[in-house]
């Protein structure tokens, strides 16, 4: 995953994130925030990988 | 947790979230002057890590708080008429009169439709979606219904024990069968919201 969807993909769970607790109904919850939640996992595990990619290259891992 | 704590604890996670927000539009302008210096690296780390992780799970804490409100349930059409009848000063249904005495004096929903077990509070968010779904996906908007019969347990973790539950001759006759869930608290104390036809009793 590129620097730039990890950056893309955390934005966008951020925004979803905020919008279901600015409108806190039932349909905002279940659906912007799990799905807002999911890409900023996805994010998170990307930079993870990217990070490890980095310390293997410098043999550091 | 108190409404007010709750509003300021949702004030944070959303300043929380726009920090996160700025941290990393601030840490991708970075990336394209400085991307091989070390204090570079750092900043990734806490923009990319640590605050959208921290963000993620501060909103997990925040909002499971929230789904426990009246004001969620309620926010779905169909649920309407039953949150409604919780302040109905006419209405003598059995939600209605635990919340209007103040039996239940806040998540009156949360409170008596989720299981005491460990995973009570998973399974009620379980339901959650696939009410959610159905919602969304039936053609037809009827009443909504129970997926099961609503378990005698539930009463039971607050009445258990009270001394107006344990003195009743008639609790006492049919204690056992109240416990196994052979005879259901509503079948005598029903109908618990509007739109079936008994009155409840004491």
């Amino acid at each position: 995953m590129s620097p730039r969807a990890i950056l893309l993909f955390e934005l966008a769970g951020l925004l979803l994130g905020a919008l279901a607790l600015l409108f806190p109904t039932a349909a905002m919850i279940f659906v912007f925030f799990s799905l807002g939640n999911l890409l900023v996992l996805i994010g998170v595990f990307g930079y993870v990988k990217l990070v490890l990619k980095d310390l293997r290259k410098h043999r550091v891992l | 947790m108190e409404s007010g704590g709750f509003d300021i604890a949702k004030a944070i996670n959303i300043a929380l979230l726009l920090v996160s927000f700025g941290i990393l539009i601030f840490a991708a302008w970075l990336a394209k002057k400085t991307v091989d210096q070390p204090r570079t690296k750092w900043w990734f780390l806490v923009a990319f890590g640590l605050f959208p992780a921290g963000s993620a799970l501060v909103s997990d804490a925040v909002l499971l708080q929230e789904m426990k409100e009246v004001r969620f349930c309620g926010s779905c059409h169909p649920m309407e008429p039953f949150v409604k009848s919780l302040s109905d000063p006419g209405d003598s249904t059995l939600a209605a009169v635990h919340s209007q005495r103040h039996l239940i004096r806040e998540q009156q929903c949360y409170t008596c439709h989720t299981d005491y077990a460990l995973m009570g509070g998973a399974k009620a968010k379980l339901r959650g979606l696939r009410h959610l779904y159905a919602f969304y996906t039936k053609k037809e908007q009827t009443r909504p219904t129970l997926y099961s019969p609503y378990p005698n347990l539930n009463c039971l973790h607050c009445h258990a024990g009270a001394a107006k539950y344990e003195e009743s001759p008639t609790h006492q006759t049919i204690a056992e069968e109240l416990k196994k869930g052979e005879t259901s608290c509503l079948d005598c104390h029903g109908p618990a919201h509007p739109g079936k036809e008994t009155a409840v009793s004491e």
